[in-house]
C-alpha cells in the first residue's frame, strides 16, 4: 500500500479573540500518500484554508493557536518543530500557492528576483544558474516569452501568474503542494489549463499535492481521494468515485445536488437549508444537525465519530453505522 | 520613465513662477523704504529720489517684477544692501551650511524613525510598540528651541561632551574648500577636522531631527502595518524567506512610498525650521542669513533668500515624485 507522507491526527487549531473562542480547526485527521492528489472540500470557513495554513506554519500566531494533535510529515512533527527550523521546509519540502494570483505576487519585484529568490533562500547557487532554472521551469508552466524574467506581475494577466505561482512553488521539487483554491479567481479555460499543469508536474516531480476547493467538479476531474469538511470538522473520506456514486454524509449529498445539472432545466436548484453553525456556538452533537434532512434526536446530544461506510470509505453520521455499531467493531 | 519626468519638470515651471511673484509682491507690501536703509535716518529726500532711481524703485510694479525676473533667468539674485554683494555669491556658504545641517538630520531621522517604525510594527501591540510609540509621541510634542537648548544645558554645559555652538572649533584653522565641512575634511583627509566638525553637528543635527523622526516612526508602522497583512506577503514567508527578507525587502519597499511622500515634506520643513536651530546653536545657514535680512530690513536678501529656500523645496518634491516611479514600477508604466 501506498505510504503516507503527511499524516495529519487530531489537529485542533483556536483563534482566541475578544469574541471567544473560535474552534476553527476541531479534530482534523487527513492523510496524504506519496504522489497522491487529496482533494479537500467544503464551503467557506469550515477550516480548509487553515487547515493547509497550519500545516505551513503559516497561521499567525497569536490569535491563532494550535491547541491539540499533530502534522506528520515524513515522521517529523510539524506542530512541534521549531520556528526557526520550519523556514527550512517551507518553499523547500512543502510549497503552497494561493487563490489571488492578482495579489501573490510583490508588485514592486520583478517574476525573475521573485523566482530566484525562492531558490537561492534554500541553496546556494550562482545568479545566472538560478535565473537559467527560472526560465526551465517557466517554460515547463507554459511561458516562455522572451524577457519573462525582467517584467514585472502587473504586465502579465491574472492565468500566468498563477502559472509563475505555480512555477515559484515547484522550482525546487517540493514534495508536497498545497494548493488553497488555485483557480478560483480565473476563467474557466485557465482553469482547465492550470489544472493540466497541476496534473503533469504531479506525474513528472512525484509531488504529493493538496488541493483545497469548493468545487466539486475539479475534485472529480482531479483528486485521487477527498476530504470533505464541515465546521472545523472532516465528515466524509473516500474516493473520487465512490464521492458522487455513494456520498455518506447527508453534507456531503447536499453538496453534490445543489450542482446544476443538464436535465433539470425546470427546476429550482437545490440549496442546503439553513447556515452555517457560528464558530462560537457550536451544537452539542452532530455540527450539521441543525441544518440535517434525516436528523435524529440522537443527533443533537452525541457526536458522531468518523465511521467506515465502506473500505476506505469514512462518514461522520449515525445513519450508515446504526447497525454497524451495533455488530460491534470491539 | 523620460516622459513622466520630462513633465514633472515643465509641470515646475508655473510653480517657480508663483513663487517668484509672490515673494517679490509680499516684499514690496511690507512696510518701510528700502532707500531709507541704505541711506540712513539722516538722508535729505534727494538722496532718497536718486537712490529710489538708481534702484528702480520708482518705476511701476510690473516693471520691477519684470526687471527681477530678467536678472533671475540670467543667474542674479540681486545685491544686498548691507554688504552690495551680489547675493548669489554671498549665499553659497550659508547654503551649503544649511544643506548640511538638514542633510544630517534627515539622516538621523529617517534610519531611526523607519527603524523604530518596523520594530513598532513588527512587534505589533508588545511593549516593544508601545515604547516606540510613546517615544514618536513625545518627538513630535517636543518644541525644537526647547530641545536644542535642553541639549546645549546636558551635552555642553553639563557634560562637556559636545561643543554648543558653530560649526567648527576656529583654533583648528580650519580652511573651508566646499563649504560642506564634513565633505572638506574628508577631503583634506584631516581625521582631527572631521571629528571636530561632526561633533559639532550632532546636536543641531538631533535638534532638527527629532520632529521628522517621529513623524516618520509613525507613518512607517502603520504603512508596515498596511502591507504586512498583504498576501504577498504571506508568499513570500510561504518561500521560507527570513523574517529579515520578510520585513526588509518584501515589507518594507512596498511600505516605502508613504514613508518617501514624508520624508520630502519633513525636508522641506526642516529647511524652514532651521532658523530656530540656527539661531540656538549660532549655525550660519541659510536661515540665519534670511533671520538678519528681515532685521536689517535687506529686501533683496528676504525675496531671493526666500525663492531660493522655496526652489528647494519644489526640487525635493521633484526628486520625490521621481523616486516614487523608481521604486514603483506601476507608476512608470501607468502613466505612459
Amino acid at each position: 500500500m501506498a505510504q503516507p507522507m503527511l499524516e495529519i491526527q487530531q489537529l485542533k487549531l483556536h483563534f482566541f479573540t475578544d469574541q471567544g473562542v473560535v474552534k476553527a480547526v476541531d479534530g482534523v485527521d487527513l492523510t496524504i500518500n506519496k504522489g497522491e492528489i487529496v482533494g479537500l472540500v467544503g464551503e467557506s470557513g469550515c477550516g480548509k484554508s487553515v487547515t493547509s495554513l497550519s500545516i505551513m506554519g503559516l497561521v499567525p500566531q497569536p490569535p491563532g493557536k494550535i491547541v491539540n494533535g499533530s502534522i506528520l510529515f515524513e515522521g517529523k512533527d510539524l506542530v512541534r518543530i521549531p520556528s526557526r527550523k520550519m523556514r527550512y521546509i517551507r518553499g523547500k519540502e512543502i510549497a503552497m500557492i494561493f487563490q489571488e494570483p492578482m495579489t501573490s505576487l510583490n508588485p514592486l519585484f520583478t517574476i525573475g528576483n521573485q523566482l530566484t529568490e525562492a531558490i537561492r533562500t534554500h541553496e546556494t547557487c550562482s545568479r545566472r544558474e538560478a535565473e537559467q532554472r527560472s526560465l526551465e521551469m517557466l517554460k515547463k508552466v507554459g511561458i516562455s516569452r522572451e524577457g519573462i524574467l525582467r517584467e514585472y506581475p502587473h504586465q502579465l494577466s491574472g492565468g500566468m501568474r498563477q502559472r509563475v505561482m505555480i512555477a515559484m512553488a515547484m522550482i525546487l521539487k517540493p514534495r508536497l503542494l498545497i494548493a488553497d483554491e488555485p483557480t478560483t479567481a480565473l476563467d474557466v479555460t485557465i482553469q482547465a489549463q492550470i489544472l493540466d499543469l497541476m496534473r503533469l508536474l504531479n506525474k513528472e516531480f512525484g509531488t504529493s499535492i493538496l488541493m483545497i476547493t469548493h468545487d466539486l467538479g475539479i475534485i472529480a476531474e482531479l483528486c485521487d481521494r477527498v476530504f470533505v469538511m464541515y465546521a472545523g470538522q472532516v465528515v466524509e473520506e473516500t474516493d473520487r468515485y465512490s464521492l458522487y456514486k455513494s456520498p455518506g454524509h447527508p453534507y456531503t449529498q447536499g453538496l453534490l445536488r445543489s450542482i446544476p445539472g443538464m436535465e433539470e432545466r425546470q427546476k429550482r436548484l437545490y440549496a442546503i437549508p439553513g447556515q452555517v453553525v457560528p464558530p462560537h456556538n457550536m451544537p452539542a452533537g452532530c455540527r450539521f444537525a441543525p441544518r440535517c434532512q434525516d436528523v435524529m434526536e440522537r443527533c443533537k446530544k452525541e457526536v458522531p465519530p468518523l465511521s467506515p461506510v465502506a473500505e476506505g470509505h469514512l462518514s461522520r453520521c449515525f445513519l450508515h453505522q446504526g447497525g454497524e455499531q451495533e455488530h460491534g467493531t470491539a | 520613465m523620460l516622459t513622466y519626468t520630462l513633465r514633472r519638470i515643465l509641470m515646475l515651471i508655473p510653480v517657480l513662477i508663483g513663487m517668484s511673484l509672490i515673494t517679490f509682491s509680499i516684499v514690496h507690501a511690507i512696510p518701510g523704504d528700502p532707500a531709507k536703509t541704505i541711506a540712513g535716518d539722516k538722508a535729505t529726500p534727494e538722496q532718497l529720489q536718486q537712490i529710489r532711481e538708481s534702484l528702480g524703485l520708482d518705476q511701476p510694479f510690473y516693471v520691477q517684477y519684470l526687471n527681477y525676473v530678467k536678472g533671475l533667468l540670467k543667474g542674479d539674485l540681486g545685491t544686498s544692501l548691507i554688504t552690495q554683494v551680489p547675493i548669489a555669491e554671498e549665499i553659497g556658504p550659508f547654503l551649503a551650511a544649511t544643506a548640511e545641517l538638514t542633510i544630517a538630520a534627515l539622516l538621523i531621522a529617517v534610519f531611526l524613525g523607519v527603524n523604530l517604525g518596523i520594530l513598532s510594527a513588527w512587534k505589533q501591540n508588545s511593549w516593544m510598540d508601545y515604547g516606540a510609540m510613546f517615544i514618536a509621541l513625545i518627538g513630535v510634542s517636543i518644541p525644537v528651541f526647547w530641545l536644542g537648548l535642553m541639549e546645549q544645558w546636558l551635552f555642553a554645559q553639563q557634560l562637556d561632551w559636545l561643543p554648543s555652538y558653530g560649526r567648527v572649533d576656529p583654533r583648528l584653522g580650519f580652511e573651508p574648500l566646499t563649504q560642506f565641512y564634513v565633505l572638506d575634511s574628508l577631503l583634506y583627509g584631516d581625521f582631527h577636522w572631521l571629528q571636530d566638525v561632526l561633533m559639532h553637528l550632532i546636536l543641531p543635527a538631533v535638534a532638527l531631527g527629532t520632529i521628522p523622526m517621529a513623524v516618520i516612526a509613525r507613518m512607517t508602522r502603520s504603512s508596515m502595518l498596511e502591507v504586512m497583512r498583504q498576501d504577498y506577503i504571506r508568499t513570500a514567508r510561504a518561500k521560507g524567506l527570513s523574517e529579515f527578507w520578510v520585513i526588509y525587502k518584501h515589507t518594507l519597499k512596498n511600505a516605502f512610498i508613504p514613508i518617501l511622500t514624508v520624508m520630502g515634506l519633513q525636508l522641506g520643513l526642516l529647511l524652514g525650521g532651521a532658523v530656530l536651530t540656527e539661531t540656538i546653536f549660532s549655525w550660519p545657514g541659510v536661515g540665519r542669513y534670511v533671520y538678519d535680512a528681515i532685521n536689517q530690513r535687506n529686501y533683496p536678501v528676504i525675496q531671493s533668500g526666500i525663492l531660493v529656500l522655496a526652489t528647494i523645496f519644489v526640487l525635493i518634491n521633484l526628486i520625490v515624485d521621481l523616486l516614487y516611479a523608481w521604486i514603483d514600477p506601476r507608476i512608470k508604466y501607468g502613466k505612459e
